[in-house]
């Protein structure tokens, strides 16, 4: 049995990528450089749109899998989920990549204090982390995370994608692999854009102010505005990289 | 004015412990503009009702309630709740909590304009 905990993360990654292998440096060359968003990079490219698969867009991400086992911290009690919405989430953390926040979830290591409306289990969790150089997820897309609003619904129906900030990464090659991502998983779970929100869109009962300003570099004085538009722009621009060309 | 008055958030509320409304089913409340609310643990019950899945069902009746906290029954474009079949509740067994707290538990303003409700006297003794 115990090898079988590997089987949703594997079944997901063959249904992304067929001959995908685990890929670290996919897509534009991540260079080193300050965290603050350079604008420009939230501009959509002009000309043709080059076709890909989603196979093809997840190498370019460099996605690959390293779940929190099933039965474990934030996984200890599997609640089912049909996603109908993606929410995106920025870590606030200068210090860590995708690989050390896999490492902590794994360790149980990010806790939440458990109470009625509030955190349910105990632990935060989240299903995907992107960096400047790859994206690890973290437990099946068909499970509820702890990441948005309690016993709200951005619990309990979405998927959630946090995006990492550590200090000296690439925040628009950070950025870019997300957008890839939301749209790969829009595409497999037939979700439309508009029901791609930012962590903003989901209310905190008892916590003031209710509505977070995150990811905090893609809204405008702590809203949705131009920026979360300009990237809501990309994502569907990686949304028609993935329509086969007629 | 009572201070509860009109909040449909109230679900544990009376809003005038000495009269009880006795609902003639005239469904006046059940085109007022709004979100029907659905709670979690009635999702499984109404849906059982409807011979739908779970999944089923959140699909096609309910939508996210105007607050974003959870979700509420679609309504028509006319307002009307998506669950009024003439002039009956298809799920009446089984209606959310909100619906059969009306008007006791809350109501909106101007509600005693529509609503056929009859109001009774509560013996000093009950409740």
């Amino acid at each position: 049995m115990k090898s079988l905990r590997w089987l949703p993360p594997l079944i997901l990654l063959a249904s992304l990528a067929i001959n995908c292998t685990p890929y670290y440096g996919g897509g534009a060359p991540a260079r080193r450089g300050s965290t603050r968003l350079p604008m420009g990079s939230l501009g959509v490219p002009k000309g043709p749109v080059p076709y890909t698969t989603s196979g093809g867009m997840a190498r370019e991400v460099g996605l690959r899998a390293d779940m929190v086992p099933k039965g474990s911290h934030g996984r200890k009690v599997v609640r089912p989920m049909t996603p109908r919405y993606i929410t995106i989430h920025s870590t606030q953390n200068w210090s860590a990549d995708a690989a050390q926040h896999a490492l902590a979830l794994k360790r149980g290591a990010l806790r939440a204090p458990k109470r009625k409306d509030g955190n349910r289990i105990g632990y935060l969790i989240w299903h995907f982390t992107v960096d400047d150089h790859s994206a690890i997820q973290h437990m099946p897309t068909t499970e509820q995370g702890e990441h948005a609003d309690f016993d709200g619904p951005g619990n309990r129906y979405s998927i959630g994608i946090e995006m990492c900030e550590e200090r000296g990464s690439n925040l628009a090659s950070t950025i870019d692999r997300t957008a890839k991502l939301t749209a790969i998983l829009m595409r497999k779970h037939n979700i439309p854009l508009r029901n791609v929100v930012p962590h903003y869109h989901w209310p905190r009962k008892g916590q003031s102010p209710p509505n977070k300003n995150c990811p905090h570099f893609l809204l405008d004085n702590g809203r949705p505005g131009p920026k979360w538009r300009a990237f809501l722009a990309r994502v569907n621009y990686h949304c028609q990289r993935l329509n086969p060309p007629r | 004015m009572h201070p509860f008055h009109g909040s449909p958030g109230n679900a544990d509320v009376q809003l005038d412990p000495d009269v009880f409304y006795v609902c003639q089913r005239c469904t006046a409340c059940c085109r007022w503009p709004g979100d029907v609310r659905i709670e979690e643990d009635e999702i499984p019950k109404i849906a059982g009702f409807l011979g739908l899945t779970e999944d089923e069902f959140i699909g096609q009746f309910t939508r996210l309630r105007t607050n974003r906290q959870g979700l509420s029954l679609i309504e028509r474009e006319t307002h009307e709740c998506v669950m009024l079949d003439g002039n009956a509740c298809r799920i009446h067994p089984v209606k959310p909590a909100q619906c059969e707290g009306f008007p006791n538990r809350w109501n909106f303003p101007g509600w005693r304009d529509v609503c056929h409700a009859v109001p009774v006297p509560v013996p000093p003794s009950a409740g």
